[in-house]
């Protein structure tokens, strides 16, 4: 039987008290002395259960709009677009463009017979401007 | 456990009326338990109670969540754990330091406590189990004090059964080792006693 103590780990062989001593009274006074340091009611968890999920969609709300906020203040407007880009740019887009008009209104009025010409320029007389720009009015 | 079961105890905790009863039967049901193994785990009994108190106002503020998935005694030891290793990294990392230099100062809380009434075995024995690292010293206390099996170790720490084995078959050999050759002419002779 000795052998067999001896040969059992230290550990067991070791009483198992409590070494550690409790001040006089403390378990008597604990659970007032935790009564007191609770915060306080129900109702505020009950309000703070409510106001979670508001919480959470006004700040998703925040977030939402300063993202929003954010791209409207970096993506270039037009004006601020037309800005950045070279002067010479946007001439010859302009003139690209007036190009392609006068090319339209060329192919679309050379089909036309004198009298539909003639009562399209009496509907929209502001058109003989732009009329008497094109090659098509040479004879006239 | 002696007291109201369970059940009994969180069916009147979720009636307005009984609420704070109820509470002050939990505390009294489970504070020495608790208070035990923090002590273990932090020494000192000024932080013990300051642990232990943050623990019942966790439980205060989460015990409505409580589904009953574990037992409540388990639950409760799981918030115990947290705390006390939360409050031993908190005390390391106030004092910037290593864990040797938080082992130098529990050991001199334990020295100077007037609340330490173990023989040289059992202090040799707490001075072992606080050499030990938070976690394998937390393991080592659950099973060893306070005989907790270790499937129920194994929910309070949210370790496996078999990592828990090796954390205490590791933990227990190094107490061993530091007990027998740190202290063998009282050991011996106090076993012998015993």
């Amino acid at each position: 039987m000795a052998r067999k103590d001896h040969t059992r780990p230290l550990l067991d062989r070791l009483p198992r008290t409590d070494p550690f001593m409790v001040p006089d009274g403390f378990f008597e006074r604990f659970p007032h002395h935790v009564q007191v340091a609770l915060p306080r009611g129900r109702r505020s968890r009950a309000w703070a259960n409510w106001m979670r999920p508001v919480l959470a969609a006004s700040l998703v709300l925040v977030a939402v709009t300063l993202l929003l906020l954010r791209q409207w203040t970096t993506t270039p407007t037009p004006d601020m677009a037309m800005v950045s880009i070279p002067s010479e740019e946007v001439l010859a887009d302009e003139f690209r463009d007036e190009l392609e008009y006068h090319a339209d209104l060329e192919l679309s009025l050379a089909d036309l017979s004198e009298a539909e010409l003639a009562a399209w320029l009496e509907r929209d007389p502001q058109q003989l401007d732009e009329l008497l720009n094109l090659d098509l009015c040479a004879p006239c | 456990m002696s007291g109201l079961p369970d059940k009994e105890l969180l069916d009147l905790f979720r009636k307005e009326e009984s609420r704070n009863y109820a509470f002050n039967l939990l505390v009294r049901q489970y504070q020495k338990p608790l208070y035990g193994f923090i002590r273990r785990m932090v020494t000192d009994h000024d932080e013990t109670q300051d642990v232990l108190q943050n623990v019942f106002i966790k439980v205060w503020t989460g015990l409505d969540g409580f589904r009953g998935g574990s037992q409540l005694f388990t639950w409760l030891y799981r918030i115990a754990h947290n705390e006390s290793l939360t409050h031993l990294r908190r005390m390391r990392r106030g004092l910037f330091t290593s864990h040797e230099t938080v082992l130098e100062r529990l050991t001199t809380t334990l020295d100077r406590s007037e609340h330490f009434s173990g023989d040289a075995i059992q202090r040799a024995l707490q001075l072992a189990v606080m050499r030990l690292p938070p976690k394998q010293r937390a393991v080592f206390t659950m099973k060893y004090f306070d005989t907790l099996t270790y499937e129920a170790i194994s929910e309070i720490t949210g370790t496996s059964v078999g990592a828990l084995k090796s954390t205490y078959h590791i933990a227990s050999g190094k107490i061993e080792r530091w007990l027998t050759a740190e202290q063998p002419g009282p050991t011996d002779q106090t076993l012998r006693k015993a």
